[in-house]
This record gives structure tokens, C-alpha cells and sequence, in this order.
């Protein structure tokens, strides 16, 4: 398979099909790091069309000290930023009320998946959306570039522009708090189906 | 606050030598608080996995192939008028018309008055009976020309077609596969067919229980108020 650098070296000698192949290699990626930001996928959406422009505009100008991805990682985060500056809204998830059956059938990851776990697993992902959202932004990104981009410590160091021990006390600092805010909210849930259980057991003995 | 928490995250990462990861599994067995701060960032991390994206198509457009146009919208609009009316004084200089400009727009006067009735006087006068039997007999000589030209031709006989064991074998085989083929694709279908009918009859149900559920849930909201009201009630007696 061509390197990055290979197909960056191509598209920068005018080979619009070298650039096109680092946005098929990148794009669902740095889709993924604008929508988990961002947490709409208008915006990610255009964050995406934003960040491979500006990449392609650039590309003169990239000389190749860092690997490209990084390069890209980092143009989105800053228009992440952005976006987020722009609107001066507070990172608020919008979790999903309630499960819509009719969605459910086509989302499950596999045909054997019940749709029981499959409730469970989007219960998970807006429990994490949310505990996410309530930590402070420096600890989110580290924790996201870390999990989600599978970056080292020094890479998120410099894409952050910071020491790497910083990048390491945030990742730790967020890894405590989602785990005190998991747990907390893994019992909240449990509760509230004890409670809806009981309910339910009670109004069929009622009837 | 034990010294070597500092390494639980690059041992958690796997950013360590094997030889340093060694050593920190030995120093998990004498130090707990570290062994569970492992335990526990591994399970946030399996819960980390369950924040799923959606896919969209790809967003990336600019070198997508241009939208095919047909020629006549490459045209602009005033060359397709200027054409147009270039075709109609062609048309209008063939019917002898006449065509004038002026500050009042453009003006067009038959001309065909003047010629035509020359045509119309020309030849001799026929009635509808001379012209129907002129046209019989100019078919009737066409049609004996013709039977004179054709030659008969002889009707194809069947013939039998007559196979060896071997291909008759082989073409069996192939049929059979088709038609096991053919049941196989409509048994799919069918197949498919149910497994939609099973999952609208399911979403069905749930969507049934959801609206129940909502009643259910109004239903204890006025409860609840009619409730208060008797409370109320009942205070303002006493």
C-alpha cells in the first residue's frame, strides 16, 4: 500500500487521485474526532470538507516533519475549536430520549446481536457521550485522541502543544472521573429498571 | 501516593519495553492501588468502545466528475433565440411571406394568395369517381406485376433433434442446476419476504407498547393531579 507520505508527495505534484485515496484513508477518522467534539454531524460533516480543504491548500507548505495524519488531526482540532468558540455553547450531548425501535432493527452490529444488547450498548455509548461531555476539554481531547485515534502520548503532546507529562496527568485526571461517573450512572440505570420492573410487576398483579 | 502510578498508563497503553511491563505486573502484586487503577481504566476503556459513530457517505466532493449536461444547456439563452428566429424568417422566406421590420416589431404577410390559385387551375377538373378508378387500376397492375416477380418457396421441414446419452446428460444437468438455482433465489426471497413481515409485526408491537406506555404515563399524571385536587379539597373542608 502507498505511505501517506508517498500519496502526499503525489497530490503535491498535482495527482488529484493521490489526494483523493488520503481522504478515503482518513476521512471516516477524522469524521470521527470532529463528531465526537463537535457532537452534531452537521458540523462534523463540515469540518470534514473544511479540513481536507485546507490540507489541500496546504500541502505545499506541509514538509513532512510530522506524519501527515498528526498534520491533519491537528487542522481538525483547531477547527473544532472553532466551531466551538464560534457558537459559545456549552458541550452539551444531546443524549437520545428514549430507543427508537424503528431505528433499532437496522443498528444492530451483527444479525445475532439481540435487541436487548443492543439497547444495552446504546445506553453505554450516551452514558459515555454524556460523562465526556461533563469533563473539561483538555482531559476529553487527550482521552479521545488516545482511545479513539490510538495516538502516543508524545504525539498528543505535540499535536496539543504541550509536555508530554501534561498529556499524561489529563489522561489519567479523565480516565478517574469517567470511572467514578460510569459507575455512578451504571447504577442510576440499574435503578431506574429495578424501579421500572417493580412497576411493572405491580400493575400486572393490579389488573 | 505510589511512585510508580506515574507508569500505569504507559503499562495500560502498552507504551513500555516488555522488560518494564514485566516489572510492573510484579510490582501490582505487592501494590493494590495501582493493580486497581489498571483494572478499572481497562473496564472505562471497554466502555469507551461503546460510543459508536455514524457513518455518513463520504462528504468529500470537490474532484467528483462534473454533472452531465446536455448540449442544448451549454447553450446560452440568447443564442438559442437568435437561432430561433433565424428559423422562422427561413420559414418564412420559404411559404413567399413577408417579413418587415419596423419600430412596431416585426410585421408577416402571406404572400401564398398570389400563386395559389394558378395550382388550383392548372390541370383538368376530376371527379371523386374518375380519381377512385385511376387508383384501382394502378394497384391492380401492380399487384399481377409482382405475383409475375415472386418465386414460390418451399415450406421448412421439422427435423428431429437427435442428441447422444452424453450431451442429453449434460443438458439435463445444467437445466436441473437452473431450476435449483431458481428455487434457491425464490426461497431467499421468500426467506427475506418473512424476515421483513417478522420484523414490522415487531416493530409493531413495539411501537404499541410505546404508545401504551405514554398513556399509561398520562393516565398517572392525572391521577396525580385529581390527587391533589381531593387533597386539596379535603384541607379546605377541614
Amino acid at each position: 500500500m502507498t505511505s501517506d507520505e508517498e500519496l502526499v508527495a503525489l497530490a503535491t505534484a498535482g495527482d488529484q487521485d493521490a489526494f483523493s485515496q488520503l481522504v478515503a484513508r482518513w476521512e471516516r477518522p477524522i469524521y470521527a474526532l470532529a463528531y465526537r467534539t463537535l457532537r452534531r454531524e452537521d458540523q462534523a460533516r463540515d469540518v470534514v470538507q473544511d479540513a481536507f480543504l485546507r490540507a489541500y491548500r496546504g500541502l505545499k507548505g506541509f514538509k513532512g516533519e510530522a506524519k501527515f495524519s498528526s498534520w491533519l488531526y491537528r487542522i481538525t482540532l483547531n477547527l473544532c475549536r472553532d466551531g466551538l468558540r464560534k457558537e459559545r455553547r456549552a458541550p452539551v450531548v444531546q443524549v437520545p430520549e428514549g430507543t427508537d425501535p424503528l431505528d433499532l432493527a437496522d443498528q444492530r452490529a451483527a444479525p445475532t446481536e439481540s435487541v436487548e444488547d443492543l439497547v444495552a450498548r446504546r445506553e453505554m455509548s450516551a452514558a459515555v457521550q454524556l460523562a465526556m461531555a461533563e469533563l473539561p476539554q483538555e482531559q476529553r481531547m487527550a482521552i479521545m485522541l488516545k482511545e479513539y485515534h490510538g495516538l502516543t502520548f508524545q504525539e498528543i503532546a505535540e499535536m496539543l502543544d504541550c509536555p508530554l507529562s501534561t498529556v499524561k496527568t489529563r489522561l489519567y485526571q479523565g480516565l478517574s472521573v469517567l470511572r467514578r461517573r460510569l459507575e455512578r450512572q451504571q447504577a442510576e440505570t440499574a435503578r431506574l429498571r429495578r424501579a421500572s420492573f417493580e412497576r411493572s410487576v405491580s400493575s400486572t398483579i393490579r389488573n | 501516593m505510589c511512585e510508580q502510578r506515574e507508569l500505569v498508563l504507559d503499562y495500560l497503553y502498552s507504551e513500555m519495553p516488555v522488560s518494564s511491563r514485566r516489572e510492573m505486573e510484579r510490582h501490582f502484586q505487592v501494590c493494590e492501588d495501582c493493580h486497581a487503577d489498571v483494572r478499572s481504566f481497562r473496564r472505562v476503556r471497554e466502555d469507551l468502545l461503546a460510543w459508536d459513530v455514524p457513518q455518513p457517505a463520504s462528504v468529500w466532493t470537490p474532484f467528483a466528475p462534473a454533472p452531465v449536461v446536455p448540449w442544448f444547456r451549454q447553450v446560452p439563452a440568447w443564442a438559442m433565440a437568435a437561432a430561433a428566429g433565424l428559423m422562422f424568417m427561413i420559414g418564412a422566406a420559404g411559404a413567399s411571406a413577408v417579413v418587415a421590420f419596423g419600430d412596431g416589431g416585426t410585421a408577416t404577410e402571406a404572400a401564398m394568395a398570389a400563386t395559389a390559385p394558378e395550382v388550383m387551375t392548372a390541370g383538368p377538373a376530376l371527379d371523386a369517381e374518375a380519381i377512385s378508378s385511376l387508383i384501382r387500376q394502378e394497384v391492380s397492375s401492380a399487384a399481377t406485376d409482382l405475383e409475375g416477380r415472386l418465386t414460390p418457396v418451399a415450406t421448412p421441414v421439422p427435423v428431429a433433434l437427435k442428441l447422444d446419452a452424453a450431451t442429453e446428460r449434460r443438458l439435463m444437468g445444467q437445466a436441473s442446476q437452473l431450476i435449483g438455482a431458481s428455487e434457491q433465489s425464490q426461497m431467499g426471497k421468500v426467506g427475506a419476504l418473512l424476515y421483513q413481515v417478522a420484523l414490522d409485526a415487531e416493530r409493531q408491537r413495539r411501537d404499541d407498547g410505546q404508545r401504551l406506555g405514554a398513556l399509561q404515563a398520562r393516565l398517572d399524571e392525572l391521577q396525580g393531579y385529581v390527587n391533589q385536587i381531593l387533597v386539596q379539597q379535603q384541607t379546605k373542608v377541614q
